[in-house]
Order: structure tokens, then C-alpha cells, then sequence
């Protein structure tokens, strides 16, 4: 790669409570920083170490402090923004919520972070053509609640859908549960305004659903901020369906219950969700929701169709029938929304809910072919048993998207290598069956040592030809998505494993 | 034998016809360090589309690349090489009751890499997306012979870079796919068509609008106008003893789900369409409907002497249809437009004027679409480039092919600013 990355276990600009123990003298602004001051009021410049804690974090295990902070309120400030830094020659990492689950939003090699939380509007709705204008800051269920009056909804609705933003689901290219049967973020948006690392803002895609030429607004998607920034987008919308059915039935195993998925999707039916979750999310999500799941299930599927009426009596039959005949053990519908939230909440809540459980948890991402789901979920039973460290399983069963949760304690080195050797051996499960390293959640800092599990070095060098095509080699988030050196030799355990313990052991 | 294989006027000194992936990797890597030039041919449906090609010494004949490699029915996922024919691949599919759904022009002979490459749409886009939404996985041979893959065979990936996009609608101009995953779906239990004719592209708009954002999706609605859609709906007229209208507009509504529900869509969408004032419509059951989609599929010879393709947003397309029929060269006009999607094509067969080309240009630009000239003569292809203005996004190409065919491997010249 040549891309020059800090090695990994050296990566705290500042050690975390330095500032509090051994006062060092005065810091004092960078040119860098006065000049991001002329563009972006002072307020909106955050420099200080102490205050740059706040953005050493985001949804995943890695932490990393920024060299700056900027928070923008117009494009053209983005704009301003990236020709500064590029001036000065200093990386920039676009930032949503930070809610991220793969070190996306982490700062390498002293990047400044650009954080679009203030770009949060919706600018327009366009009913008749079933599109939406929205800036990178909006919340994703924001967007939801804002064309709902219209009879419409945009599909894509990861977990973390109350807080994480539309312009953080184009980088990651986020799915979640509705996927299934309507796709992922890249199917769902249109084009987007993006500023490129020289500074100029121009569309990819548009508000028409094709434009001429190579399709840049397709690579981009998913790029994990590593292309450019985003600062407009333009969403699809699709009608709220006439009906919907959420039904919950019980299984006496999890692979009883994976047996039902595997034909539930052979058999052509295609719910708008499958999702399951085993006896450990059940203990953790039934005290805190309530949802009512049978106490001795082993695995709870929840099933959700949608469409016409009669669309929805067809499925919901078959689906009934599947599960009886795989032995269900509880099997009930919905009887309203309120019911129908309350399912819903204890399945995106279910990570929450698991602090019941363990101090910590470390959550995969993986995909396997759905015909799979029995033989993987069973070694993942197997693995929990041998290494002796629970796994707490939510997953996508539709599409095959496994998120094993793998529960720990930070404060026991030993238990954070056990979580790790997990982490890694289910991945391994996952490449086996010929299935992918991230569904969803991205590659980022977590995953770039397993990309050569998957990927020659072929494969690679022709992802990493995009950077210089899109003038940004080096630009943007520096240090993610491609293997170090080391990782391409092999090895991914050891050096994530050295990078994670040496931060969680502090 | 090479003839056949002849691109804006130039006829290639030889034809490769690669067998296996590693075949096309070999005859890659020679051409590249040849200094030569190649033309990646699948069934040549689409060849007329792109810019002038600027060096052209190899056709490479995909077409032996004809194979599955991978078919998982319960998983929903099949794996193929980009020569098979689209048709090839949809009967393998047919067989456990699966389809890729979406659908080309001249699906006998368009081959997957060429509907990819070419971007080849046909009326299930206004439902369904364009035919990238459906892969999930590809393989490529870049410009020196180099084998890479991205994606995978799974439904839902984002490990790395999603290298695929780039070569759907490139023209072969970044690399040769030479395999593709794709997600499949289930045949739907029943398919109708409601074929309705109005007397104007207005009339149509409103039960196209209404049924496009109505509370179901159809697998399509699709408007036809010109001289073939008159004739069209005159004889449906006729043989349903009504008449049509001497401008008569066609409005194809394609209907495919379970029986009950296909049974409620057919009554919504007649009584939308009688409310809508349409002069008449009929229902065709499941391959009864065929004939009437041949309309929005390809063109009976001769061929066009001009074809205009443009997306605009789907409200904006009944405008762009009206301006077209009343512009330059209406009298021999055929328009189809896939409303859902808003891509509306324009061919003519008349002589093809600068008055023709500008007054077809200004009706997409002005309905906020970039026209995109598919088909013309070869001495207008010389003048201009066929893509239009792609402005800023132009110069992020420029690089892409830099990096991705330094020499001018693969179709120099074709793709959008003679790259």
C-alpha cells in the first residue's frame, strides 16, 4: 500500500489522562487551526487535548485521538475545510454520529476530524417523484419521521438508526434488517454532493435514478469516508406498505430455528425481515423490554411481511406453516403497533440490552450463504463451549448476516484474548462456507488484517488504484480498509489482538 | 471472418475467442504488451453504443464464455460467466421456478457482460432498479491480463471497495468481466399485463403517475408513443371493438405476485385507468402478454438512425415524451419510456439532421436529464461526444481510466470525453 500508517500500537496522540495527572504547559493553536478559525467560527474548531477526548471514540473497540476537530454548517465550508488541510498537508476523516462498529470514524496519523452533525436538514421531499434531498448530518429514523406524513419511507434502518446519520450510512453502505427483501444503502440513494480532495463540489449521481458515464456515485458508497465527503444526498423513498405482520415464533434450538430461515428464503417467499436472536439476547432483552418471548426458547425468529393485504396473508401462512414445521414451540403475531414496536425495539435494542450480561461485548459481522446457518451456528455454540467465553447471537438470518456477540470483561486480559481468537475464528467460519467479512458494519480498522483471507493482493491493488482516481490518495481517513504490510503477510490475530489488548489492559 | 467484428468503420486484423477466465487472461496480457488495442464483443446488441473508437486491432469474442459456475437455488445466488446469454442463463434459472429479475432487449443473443457493460434495460427497472442492483459479486480482467474479483456470492456484502459498479455501464473500458454473482429471486405465482391506450401523452401521464405511486408497485409501467404504438393499439382496439386515437399512447402495466393479489392489482389498476380516461385497455394473462412487450423492446428492422437515451425524475418524463413527439422528426418516432425509473428512449429513423440531434438534445436538457446519444450516424460520431456533458465527474473518470488501462487497452476512445 505504501500509504505510510503509524503502527498500530502506537497510536495515542496523547495519553488519555495525562492532562489531569501531569499538567503540561499551555497548548498553543496550530497555524492549521487558526486558519480552519477564519472559515468556521472558533466555537466550532475544538483543538485543546482535553477537549479532543470527546472525539477519540466511535461505536467500535478502537480508540484514537484527532489532531483537530472542525464542525462545518455549509458545504462550502467543506469545501474551505479540505483545501486548508490539503494545503497544509493533513489528512481529514468525515464523521456522522460515530456510531460506527468498525473504527470507521477513528482518526489516524492526525487527521482532522469533520464532524457533519450540523449539515442536519432535510432540504427537500419530492412526493410526486418519490425522492428526498437530505444533508450527511440527518438521522436516519429523523428521515423516517420526516416523510412518513407523505406516505413514504426510506428502507435502509440499521440498528442504530436513532442516532446514526444518513451521510455515515453511505460510508459504511449500512443495511439492517429491512434489507432483505429491498436492499442496502447503495440500492436506496440516488447521488449524493460530495467534496472532492481538491476541494471542488460536485454531484455524483443525481436526483435521477441513472446518469451518463461511469457509475462514481456506486464506488463511492461504501468508500468508509475514504474518498471524499459527503454533503448532500439524494434518497429514494417507497411507499409504507398497506399492511405489515410481525410474527414472533419460538424454537426448542437455534438450529431448529436456523433450519426454518434457510427455508423460509429457498422457498421464494422473501420477507421484508428475518431476524433471530438466541437464549442469551433473550435473558438480556426480556428483562429490559418486556417483549413476553417464552422462557424456555432456545431462539426466537421474528418475522415481518409487508405489502398488500392479500401479499401479506400468502406469506404470513407459509411462514406459519414453516415454523410449525420445524417444530415451533410458541408461535404468536403482533396484535398492533404498540406490540409490533415492542418486538421490534427488543430485537435493535438487543446489543443494549446485553450490558446486562458483561461488561463488554465485541460484536462480528460476518455473512454466510443462508443454507449454512445451521452447521455455522452450531460451531459457533461449539467455539462459546471450548474457549469457555459466552456468545450472545442477533442475527439477520435472511440474508445470512450473522452478528455474534462475543461477551467479556476489559479488565481480564485473558477473556479479551479469548474474544479476540473468537472474533477471528468465527470470520475464518464465515470465508469457509464462502461467505464475506462484513455485512454491514465495514472493514475500517478492525477488519483490514482479515481482507487477505478473502482478497489477493491483485484484488487489493486494483481497490486501491480508486484513492489517486479520485485525486484523494492519502486524504482521506488514512490507515483504514487496506492491510498494513504485516497484515498482508498473514497474522490478522496477533496484531489486532496486540493493538486491542494494549488499549483495553490501560 | 473478422468483418463481422467491425466497429465505426474499423475492422479488427484478428478475433480471440477466449474459453475459460485464464483464456481471456492470456489474450489480455498479449494485446496490453503488444501495444495493441481490443474490442470486448459479447452478442454485439449494443455496439452502436459509445464514441468513435480511436484504436481497435483485436475483437475478443466472449461468447465462449458461456458457463455456470455456481447455481445455489435455497441460497439465492448463481454464479455466471459473462458470454452466456441473458436467456441462456433465465432458462437454467426457470428450472427451479427462479428468474434474475430484470430483463434486456434481445435477451437471445445479449450476453451478461454486454447487458452489464452497456447498461441494457428493459421495462422490470421500473420496479426492480437497474440491472446493478443485482449483482452482488465480479470478476474481472483488468487491462494487462490481470485476474481481480470483488464482492462476493453472498447477498450482503461491503468488504472493500465495491469494484463491480465500476464496470456496469463502463462499455469494457476498465477491464473485462468475466464473472458475475447475482442475487435471483423467486418467479412470481401470477403475471398480467393491462395494455391501455389514451388519446394523448397527458392522459397517459395521469394513470401513469397514479399507478406508479399508487399503494402497490407493478413489475412495470411503461408509456409507448409513435407510429408503432398507434398502429398497436389500433388493432387492440379493433379486435376489442373499440378505436384508437390517431395519437394514440400506450401505457404497458406488467402485474406479477400471488393470485389473490394479482387479481386485487388488476381491478385498482383498470378502474385507475377508467378513471383516467383511457380509450380502452386489455388484460393478458401471463404469455399472452409477450407480444404487447415486444413493443418496448427492441425495434424491428430497419434500425434507427438515431437513438437518444436520458433519465429524468419520473413526473418529468410524460413533458419529455410530449416535447419529443412534437419535435423535429416526429413523423417516424418510437418512444418508450419506463416511467418508475423515468428512462425514456427516443429512436428515429428519419434523416438525421443537426436540427434533428439539437431539438432531441434541448427537450432532455430541458426535462433535467442528460441526453445520452446511443445510436447515429458515423459522421455526427465523429463530431461530438455521444455522452454528453458530465461536467465535474468527468475528470474523476479521466483518472479512473488512467489508472485502470494506462496504454489504452481496452476501447480507447469510447467511453465518455473520447477516453
Amino acid at each position: 500500500m505504501g500509504q505510510g500508517r503509524v503502527p498500530v500500537n502506537n497510536r495515542s496522540c496523547y495519553p488519555r489522562y495525562a492532562p489531569i495527572c501531569h499538567p503540561e504547559p499551555m497548548p498553543e493553536k496550530s497555524p492549521l487551526v487558526r486558519e480552519l478559525e477564519e472559515v468556521v467560527e472558533p466555537s466550532h474548531v475544538v483543538w485543546r487535548p482535553e477537549d479532543l477526548l470527546v472525539y477519540e471514540y466511535d461505536g467500535s473497540i478502537d480508540r484514537n485521538n484527532p489532531g483537530a476537530v472542525v464542525v462545518p454548517a455549509s458545504a462550502e465550508q467543506v469545501s474551505e475545510i479540505i483545501k486548508i488541510a490539503r494545503k497544509h498537508d493533513v489528512p481529514v476523516v468525515p464523521r456522522g454520529a460515530g456510531t460506527g462498529l468498525s473504527g470507521g470514524a477513528i482518526s489516524m496519523e492526525g487527521a482532522i476530524v469533520l464532524a457533519l452533525t450540523r449539515l442536519n436538514k432535510v432540504l427537500n421531499i419530492d412526493k410526486e417523484n418519490r425522492v428526498a434531498i437530505v444533508e450527511p448530518g440527518v438521522v436516519n429514523l429523523e428521515l423516517g419521521q420526516a416523510v412518513a406524513p407523505y406516505g413514504l419511507q426510506y428502507i435502509p434502518d440499521p440498528s442504530s438508526q436513532s442516532a446514526c446519520t444518513i451521510g455515515g450510512n453511505v460510508g459504511e453502505n449500512a443495511g439492517g434488517p429491512h434489507c432483505l427483501a429491498y436492499g442496502v444503502t447503495t440500492n436506496h440513494v440516488l447521488g449524493m454532493e460530495v467534496v472532492l480532495a481538491d476541494g471542488t463540489l460536485t454531484w455524483l449521481g443525481g436526483e435521477t435514478r441513472e446518469v451518463p458515464g461511469y457509475d462514481l456515485r456506486g464506488v463511492f458508497i461504501g468508500s468508509e469516508g475514504t474518498l471524499g465527503v459527503v454533503t448532500k444526498v439524494a434518497v429514494r423513498l417507497v411507499p409504507v406498505p398497506e399492511a405489515i405482520r410481525t410474527m414472533v415464533a419460538a424454537f426448542s434450538s437455534v438450529e431448529a430455528a436456523s433450519e426454518t430461515v434457510a427455508d423460509i428464503v429457498a422457498s421464494g417467499v422473501i420477507p421484508g425481515a428475518v431476524e433471530m436472536i438466541d437464549r442469551l439476547c433473550i435473558e438480556a432483552v426480556e428483562p429490559a423490554f418486556h417483549p413476553g418471548y417464552p422462557e424456555d426458547a432456545q431462539a426466537i425468529l421474528l418475522v415481518e411481511v409487508d405489502g398488500l393485504r392479500e401479499t401479506v396473508d400468502e406469506q404470513a401462512e407459509l411462514v406459519e406453516q414453516l415454523c410449525r414445521q420445524h417444530g415451533t414451540t410458541d408461535w404468536r403475531t403482533a396484535e398492533d403497533e404498540e406490540e409490533r414496536e415492542t418486538l421490534w425495539a427488543s430485537r435493535k435494542k438487543a446489543l443494549g440490552a446485553l450490558g446486562r450480561l458483561a461488561p463488554n461485548y465485541y460484536l462480528i459481522d460476518g455473512v454466510i450463504p443462508p443454507t449454512r446457518l445451521p452447521e455455522t451456528m452450531s460451531k459457533i455454540n461449539a467455539l462459546s463451549d471450548e474457549l469457555g467465553i459466552p456468545i450472545a447471537n442477533v442475527l439477520h438470518a435472511g440474508d445470512g448476516n450473522l452478528h455474534p456477540c462475543i461477551l467479556f470483561d476489559s479488565r481480564d486480559p485473558v477473556q479479551v484474548e479469548k474474544a479476540l481468537v473468537a472474533g477471528g475464528r468465527i470470520l475464518e467460519m464465515c470465508v469457509e462456507v464462502g461467505g464475506a467479512l462484513s455485512g454491514e458494519h465495514g472493514i475500517g480498522l478492525e477488519k483490514q488484517g482479515y481482507l487477505p483471507l478473502v482478497f489477493t493482493d491483485e484484488d487489493l491493488d486494483a481497490m486501491a488504484r480508486l484513492k489517486p482516481a479520485f485525486g484523494a490518495a492519502g486524504m482521506f481517513n488514512p490507515g483504514k480498509i487496506f492491510p498494513t504490510d504485516e497484515q498482508r503477510e498473514g497474522v490478522p490475530h496477533a496484531t489486532i489482538m496486540q493493538r486491542l489488548t494494549v488499549d483495553m489492559v490501560i | 471472418m473478422t468483418d463481422s467484428y467491425e466497429l465505426d468503420g474499423i475492422t479488427p486484423s484478428r478475433v480471440e475467442h477466449p474459453a475459460t477466465v485464464d483464456d481471456l487472461s492470456v489474450t489480455l496480457g498479449t494485446v496490453h504488451s503488444d501495444g495493441q488495442a481490443a474490442v470486448l464483443w459479447g452478442g454485439g446488441t449494443r455496439m452502436h453504443v459509445g464514441n468513435k473508437i480511436a484504436r481497435y486491432d483485436v475483437a475478443v469474442d466472449m461468447t465462449g464464455l458461456d458457463r455456470i459456475v455456481d447455481y445455489r437455488p435455497p441460497d439465492l445466488v448463481v454464479v455466471a460467466e459473462a458470454g452466456m446469454t441473458l436467456a441462456a442463463l433465465q432458462a437454467e434459472l426457470r428450472v427451479n421456478n427462479q428468474r434474475l429479475p430484470f430483463d434486456v432487449q434481445s435477451p437471445d443473443s445479449a450476453t451478461i457482460g454486454g447487458s452489464l457493460a452497456s447498461n441494457n434495460v428493459g421495462p422490470l427497472r421500473s420496479s426492480y432498479g437497474g440491472v446493478r442492483d443485482f449483482v452482488i459479486g465480479m470478476s474481472i480482467v483488468q487491462a494487462d491480463g490481470t485476474m481481480t474479483k470483488s464482492g462476493g456470492s453472498v447477498v450482503k456484502n461491503v468488504a472493500g471497495y465495491d469494484m463491480a459498479r465500476l464496470h456496469i455501464g463502463a462499455l469494457g473500458t476498465l477491464g473485462a468481466i468475466a464473472t458475475v454473482a447475482f442475487k435471483i429471486g423467486p418467479v412470481p405465482q401470477t403475471m398480467r399485463t393491462v395494455a391501455a391506450w389514451f388519446d394523448s401523452a397527458e392522459s397517459a401521464a395521469v394513470a401513469g403517475m397514479r399507478i406508479t405511486n399508487g399503494a402497490f408497485m407493478p413489475e412495470a409501467v411503461t408509456l409507448v408513443a409513435g407510429q408503432r404504438a398507434v398502429a398497436h393499439a389500433t388493432e387492440l382496439a379493433a379486435g376489442n371493438s373499440g378505436a384508437a386515437s390517431d395519437n394514440a399512447v400506450m401505457l404497458l402495466i406488467a402485474l406479477a405476485a400471488g393470485s389473490a393479489t394479482v387479481e386485487r392489482q388488476v381491478n385498482d389498476t383498470t378502474a385507475t385507468l377508467g378513471a383516467a380516461m383511457a380509450d380502452g385497455f386489455v388484460v393478458l394473462d401471463g404469455d399472452a402478454g409477450y407480444p404487447v412487450w415486444s413493443l418496448a423492446g427492441e425495434q424491428p428492422p430497419p434500425a434507427p438512425t438515431l437513438s437518444i437515451r436520458s433519465t429524468v425524475k419520473p413526473a418529468e418524463a410524460f413533458d419529455l415524451v410530449n416535447a419529443l413527439a412534437a419535435g423535429a422528426g416526429s413523423d417516424d418516432i418510437h418512444i418508450v419510456a419506463q416511467i418508475g425509473f423515468g428512462t425514456v428512449e427516443a429512436h428515429w429513423r428519419n434523416q438525421v439532421s443537426p436540427d434533428l440531434v439539437r431539438s432531441a438534445r434541448d427537450a432532455v436538457s430541458g426535462a433535467g436529464g442528460i441526453p445520452m446519444i446511443e445510436r447515429c450516424p458515423p459522421e455526427l460520431k465523429s463530431e461530438l461526444d455521444v455522452f454528453g456533458d458530465l461536467g465535474a465527474p468527468l475528470e474523476v473518470m479521466r483518472r479512473l481510466k488512467q489508472q485502470f488501462d494506462p496504454k489504452g487497452t481496452l476501447s480507447p476512445g469510447r467511453f465518455a470525453g473520447r477516453i
